[in-house]
């Protein structure tokens, strides 16, 4: 257990795993939606920091995706520091654009939106989470997040990488109910978010009994070990797959944790 | 025993008294007994509490029996409530076990180890097998003033700090700074080690072959033993052998003895006493001033009932050559399991140690039919497991081995059937 955090690995969450819950965002949350059904033209955002891989999200009307666009108005945000980055998400700084007076004021406009709403989804309020709807759809992205930053840490993390080195090959599902099998695939520890749906069974599975489970157990309510002890979170298949999974899943906690 | 039943064992008063366990102790049933590190995969397909146990079987609170292939994960080895081991605890029980001063049962004890097993010279009391490793790589850090401790990849040797990893709760990076891991069964790799940190190495430990979870258990390559022991003679490294688990079913002399060699440290807990708690480190006479100088000891540590108990026991396992019955039987087991899954199409690969046999169904690299099969043969009354090697006792009468396989094949006919 490492008592320390590393900000690299901070901004690499914040970039590819927390930012990564716009496409989620939008896709299922109406105000966010609206929020780009003026977009004129398709618009990509980069986010470029020292000792960090790029990020990159495209915006249409449609949705958002993973990614530049080839044709896209570009615009992208520098950062002098993975710490830089870390407080622009945190709301605290500002980071540095570069782009079109069209891009700049995206930035300014839908995009400013939607990160008040990404912010508001992923860190509920108490009277938020009483809108079941609302709770359901915070809960589905944190999930997300959750399953992304697994792959980040396993990368990019001192203690990730340590656990990452005992995970064989192969495809780990993070299941709720028969409603959501999100994968992490794993190849020569290299560990990857798939974004796309599961073609194969999983090697190993870590199943949530359903959507206020994996809320709790992921908000740190409920402990995973008590979740399955009780039940109310299963698992199956390779099990030294989910062992360290769910190492790196709680190192995870203490980046994304108050 | 019943026939194999057609319907699948419940457990309603087992999950009732769960529920209340939950309320009161983290997890219900934390650790190996319980359903997360016990691998209860479906988690409802297995009880939780047990009632009563006798010899190769025990009841759950539900009432449901079962052929019992774990032994309390080892400490039963000649049957539950062997009525010799009971009778010998009983007859200290009437006189004393936790006083100011310990029993001389203590020196009866320790005589018969050393005049037992062949590496040791002297043996040194605690209960847990984990109170053992700890005392073994704390002697040889005394005894050689060095940090550094080399251990093989897949190892488990208790649950202290230093055994654990850097990326485990609570474990801090400073307990595990002077880890070293080599490969099983890797002399080369373990010689190219001990050069790269000559005169940094204290100690050198590990199960007498390997026994991992979940993975085929792997026995030494010829030559290996007598190459370790060469190696740490000419490093000047202490060899630890962590017998724990296969302590007292492989070699009454020691699992060292078994393949060969003689270790400097060899740590005993599980079978030692059938059940009544109590460990030992046994060792060689140069390291002896060295665990006298530590401080070291517990509350519980020096009570004479379990003594009793291991004379009775270890005196009992010598009677009936234990460790030739329990390959034997073990033999009779695994084959008889791999043949029953043969006439259902299904693969099944018995490794490791006879008397400690592990299983896995080999017909798809996730463990999940093997979990299934497992299941199903809990729920009929043979009790074996899906991560973990398994134990074999002493009690186990030719009925028991009929009934374990005809659970055997009812389970893989059901999992056959399944994923046909």
């Amino acid at each position: 257990m490492l008592t320390e955090l590393d900000p690299r690995v901070t901004a690499h969450i914040n970039a590819h795993a927390v930012l990564g819950a716009l496409p989620v965002l939008v896709a299922r949350v109406p105000e966010a939606a609206q929020a780009l059904a003026a977009l004129d033209k398709p618009t990509t955002v980069l986010f470029k920091a020292p000792g960090v891989a790029e990020a990159a999200y495209t915006f249409t009307r449609e949705g958002v995706t993973p990614g530049a666009a080839a044709g896209a108005r570009k615009v992208t945000l520098r950062f002098t520091s993975p710490a830089h980055l870390n407080r622009m998400v945190d709301g605290a700084a500002q980071p540095i654009p570069f782009g079109s007076p069209a891009g700049l004021r995206f930035l300014v406009g839908p995009f400013s939106e939607l990160a008040d709403l990404l912010g508001r989804y992923l860190r509920p309020g108490p009277s938020d989470l009483s809108d079941p709807e609302f709770a359901e759809t915070s809960t589905v992205m944190t999930l997300h997040v959750a399953a992304a930053a697994i792959a980040q840490v396993a990368n990019h993390d001192r203690s990730g990488r340590f656990s990452a080195s005992m995970v064989p090959d192969g495809e780990v599902a993070l299941e709720v109910g028969d409603q959501i099998d999100l994968r992490l695939r794993v190849d020569d520890s290299d560990f990857a978010f798939v974004r796309t749906a599961p073609s194969a069974p999983p090697r190993a599975a870590l199943r949530f009994a359903d959507l206020t489970v994996a809320g709790d157990v992921l908000a740190g309510r409920a402990s995973a070990l008590g979740s399955i002890c009780d039940g109310t979170l299963g698992m199956r298949g390779y099990i030294p797959m989910l062992d360290n999974v769910s190492r790196i899943l709680d190192r995870v906690g203490h980046y994304l944790g108050d | 025993m019943t026939q194999t039943p057609l319907a699948p064992y419940t457990y309603q008063a087992s999950f009732e008294a769960f529920d209340r366990a939950a309320k009161v102790i983290p997890a219900g049933v934390p650790g190996h007994l319980g359903p997360s590190e016990g691998c209860f995969i479906p988690n409802r397909a297995f009880p939780r509490f047990s009632s009563r146990a006798e010899g190769s079987r025990f009841w759950d609170i539900d009432g449901n029996e079962y052929i019992d292939y774990m032994c309390g994960y080892g400490p039963n080895v000649l049957g539950y409530r062997d009525p010799d081991v009971d009778a010998a605890a009983a007859a200290q029980a009437r006189v004393e076990d936790v006083v100011t001063l310990p029993s001389t049962m203590m020196i009866d004890l320790a005589e018969l180890l050393v005049d037992t097993v062949a590496s040791a010279d002297w043996a040194f009391f605690a209960k847990n097998g984990g109170d053992t490793t700890t005392l073994a790589i704390m002697t040889a850090r005394a005894h050689t003033r060095r940090k550094k401790i080399v251990f093989v990849k897949g190892y488990y040797h208790g649950v202290a700090p230093w055994t654990q990893k850097l990326d485990y709760p609570g474990v801090l990076e400073e307990d595990v700074a002077h880890n070293l891991y080599v490969p099983w069964n890797d002399l080369a790799g373990l010689e190219r080690m001990f050069q790269e940190h000559e005169g940094q190495i204290a100690a050198f430990i590990s199960t007498p072959y390997m026994h991992g979870n979940f993975v085929d258990n792997v026995l030494p390559a010829p030559g290996y033993w007598q190459g370790v022991r060469d190696l740490c003679d000419k490093y000047g490294v202490v060899l630890i052998m962590d017998d724990v688990r296969a302590g007292w079913r492989l070699d009454l002399a020691g699992s060292d003895h078994h393949y060969g060699i003689e270790a400097d440290l060899i740590c005993f807990c599980k079978a030692i006493g059938n059940g009544y708690n109590l460990s030992a480190l046994c060792g060689k006479d140069e390291l002896k001033e060295s665990v006298a100088s530590l401080t070291y000891t517990g509350s519980y540590w020096m009570s004479a009932v379990p003594f009793a108990a291991a004379i009775a026991t270890i005196t009992k396992l010598k009677e009936i050559d234990a460790p030739s019955l329990f390959r034997a039987r073990g033999e009779e087991v695994t084959s008889g399991i791999v043949a029953a899954a043969a006439r259902h199409g299904l693969t099944m690969v018995a490794s490791g140690e006879p008397a400690l046999f592990y299983l896995r169904l080999a017909d798809d690299d996730s463990l999940m039919l093997h979990q299934q099969w497992v299941a199903e043969c809990v729920q009929r009354g043979l009790w074996v497991t899906s991560h973990h090697n398994h134990f074999l006792n002493a009690s186990l009468t030719d009925d028991d081995v009929s009934r374990t396989l005809e659970i055997a094949d009812e389970a893989f006919r059901l999992v056959a059937a399944r994923n046909g």
